[in-house]
């Protein structure tokens, strides 16, 4: 062991320069996500120079092809950033308070509960019409809010098992299971009873679609999400005593049961919004928090800022993909991060762990 | 003194496992919390900082009922280190750092990152500082939980089977390190132990559990070959050591 003197504060140095280093990623992190909202933003039926985009984006030029930027490309690209990064968000903190790797928006049966909620929508209250050719979904206040509503109610079954039972943390994600089963079955059962027009609205609900973006929704997904990462981060600390079981951060003073259910609450609510505008997203609540632990560790100082952040890349990479692999054909994003996740999760499950 | 304990009893549903607890501890004091598995001291000392809550009873800390504290305010007075915690992939620094936590308010400041170092060299762990928790022994790991402890810089220190996955060398240094430290600082420890020999040979005062209830209480006279084949239900000599006693199980 080297010397050290006790007074120079060599360890508390040491960790210093540890945790800069992992402040130094964070900003890559960010400086990558903006590098592909550009590129993102350029790429489309109609290229655009990287330079265009940038000085249209920069100087707010909303004129000539600067509203393909605006109205068109960045809709979808700032959807992709917070869908991503509301759902990296919510499966990192669903992960920590359940303490199991596999919870995610999707695997607690959230995204089966909107797509149920969004099929009695359109097949009870007559929300899914057609107009000559396209299947278009025409209230879709009505999808959306009703989509929330059932998500809401998978989230209150959620917490209930949490509140009343002495169900165990990890035992929650099975129940998620069970209750997006439910929900897949009542989903199966509307489709049953839809006729073809309403069979045609529900299936093109159910495919997570950035595409149905607009400003409005943008902005109601911004609100959810911000207060939500603030209220999170406020209580980064209590997630790491966590992280060393619910004893020991009880005797650091960390009240367990409101972080529990507080946070369950909150990521519930994030989640809910956004599958309930943007149908199932699978994928992306796992693969972000898993990519960021991989590359920070269990410090949810760095998590829950790193986990939005990658969630958010690779939605975008995602469904920059989508809408140029078959081109002019745009595909639902929801197609591609199921198809590509699954591998790219396995991949990471088999690589070697870093700190 | 700086621990009251009156009547503290606790039940999980119906079936009490600890019944009319009553006892202190003064400052400077190491008291051994003895008896068979089951007797009740894991869930005795998590009656204390309120990790469970007793149904009957008060605990008091320098005189303030702990039912009227703030969950981080009895995180500021007592320390707990579990037997079992589980290991998150962060670094040593990290975890002993949270130890600060009741006492920092949005970031840790100067101050606390000089107690971890402190806690760190009084363990003798500096070098342990960047180490991913995940990679540590399971003896390795007890001694971050013990610097977490002392990092937390509370008033009394809980301490569950603290040297449970220790070898004898570690086992002994740490307990020297425990006493040092709670002599010096004045503070108080209760530690769950089941090594007789050891709480003989580093505790002041003994408390000996049977099925839920204080059987004996007191200094190391209250260990005795009579007492000793009550709680524990074995045959033992005691013997007289360099002029310690010493429990010797006998055929």
């Amino acid at each position: 062991m080297e010397q050290m003197d006790p007074h120079l504060g060599t360890e508390a140095e040491r960790y210093h320069a540890y945790i800069r280093g992992k402040v130094v990623l964070v900003v890559l992190l960010a400086a990558a996500l903006a590098a592909a909202v550009i590129i993102a933003t350029s790429i489309g039926s109609i290229k655009l120079p990287f330079a265009q985009v940038l000085s249209s984006l920069l100087r707010l030029d909303r004129s000539g092809q600067g509203r393909i930027i605006w109205d068109v490309r960045l809709v979808r690209v700032l959807a992709a950033l917070l869908v991503g990064s509301s759902l990296s968000l919510s499966g990192t903190v669903m992960q920590s308070v359940l303490r199991n790797p596999l919870a995610s928006p999707y695997t607690l049966g959230l995204s089966s509960a909107a797509a149920f909620g969004a099929s009695v929508a359109i097949v009870l209250f007559g929300a899914g019409t057609s107009t000559s050719s396209t299947i278009i979904v025409s209230d879709f206040f009505t999808v959306a809010a009703s989509a929330f509503a059932f998500s809401l109610l998978s989230t209150a079954a959620i917490l209930l098992l949490t509140v009343l039972t002495t169900i165990s943390a990890q035992s929650m994600v099975l129940a998620g299971i069970a209750i997006g089963s439910i929900f897949s079955a009542g989903l199966t059962l509307m489709q049953y009873l839809a006729n073809s027009v309403q069979l045609s609205a529900i299936v093109s609900w159910t495919f997570g679609d950035l595409g149905r973006a607009n400003w409005r929704s943008l902005g109601i997904i911004a609100s959810s999400l911000a207060p939500i990462l603030l209220l999170t981060l406020f209580v980064r600390w209590d997630f790491n005593a966590m992280d060393s079981g619910e004893d020991t951060a009880k005797g650091l003073g960390v009240r367990t049961a409101a972080l529990r259910i507080g946070g369950m609450l909150a990521s519930s609510l994030l989640s809910a919004v956004v599958v309930s505008y943007f149908g199932t997203i699978a994928f992306i609540g796992l693969l972000g928090p898993h990519i960021a632990r991989r590359l920070f560790g269990a410090d949810h100082r760095f998590l829950l800022i790193a986990s939005p952040l990658i969630g958010a890349l690779v939605l975008l990479s995602a469904d920059t993909l989508a809408r140029t692999i078959l081109t002019p054909m745009v595909l639902p994003v929801g197609i591609l991060t199921s198809l590509l996740g699954g591998p790219l999760f396995i991949s990471l499950l088999l690589a070697g762990r870093k700190r | 003194m700086i621990l009251d304990i009156s009547g503290v009893s606790f039940s999980y549903k119906s079936t009490p496992v600890i019944e009319e607890i009553t006892f202190s501890a003064g400052a400077g004091e190491l008291v051994a919390i003895l008896g068979r598995n089951g007797a009740g001291k894991t869930t005795l000392l998590k009656c204390l900082n309120r990790i469970l809550r007793a149904q009957a009873g008060t605990v008091l800390v320098e005189g303030i009922d702990t039912r009227t504290m703030r969950p981080i305010q009895i995180a500021r007075t007592m320390g707990w280190v579990p037997q079992q915690a589980e290991v998150s992939a962060m670094t040593v620094f990290d975890l002993v750092l949270l130890g600060r936590k009741p006492h920092f308010g949005w970031a840790p400041a100067r101050a606390d990152y000089q107690k971890v170092e402190e806690a760190l060299h009084t363990i003798s762990i500096e070098h342990l500082a960047l180490r991913s928790a995940d990679e540590l022994s399971g003896g390795e790991f007890q001694q971050v939980q013990i610097a977490r402890a002392l990092a937390q810089d509370p008033t009394i220190i809980l301490f569950d089977e603290p040297t449970s996955s220790l070898d004898i060398h570690n086992e002994l240094r740490l307990m020297h390190t425990i006493r040092r430290v709670i002599h010096h600082s004045r503070r108080s420890a209760l530690i769950a132990v089941h090594d007789l020999n050891l709480a003989l040979r580093y505790c002041d005062r003994f408390i000996l559990l049977k099925e839920g209830r204080i059987f004996a209480a007191g200094g190391r006279q209250v260990i005795t070959e009579a007492t000793i084949r009550e709680v524990y239900d074995i045959d033992v000599r005691v013997i007289e050591v360099e002029g310690s006693p010493m429990v010797i199980p006998v055929q």
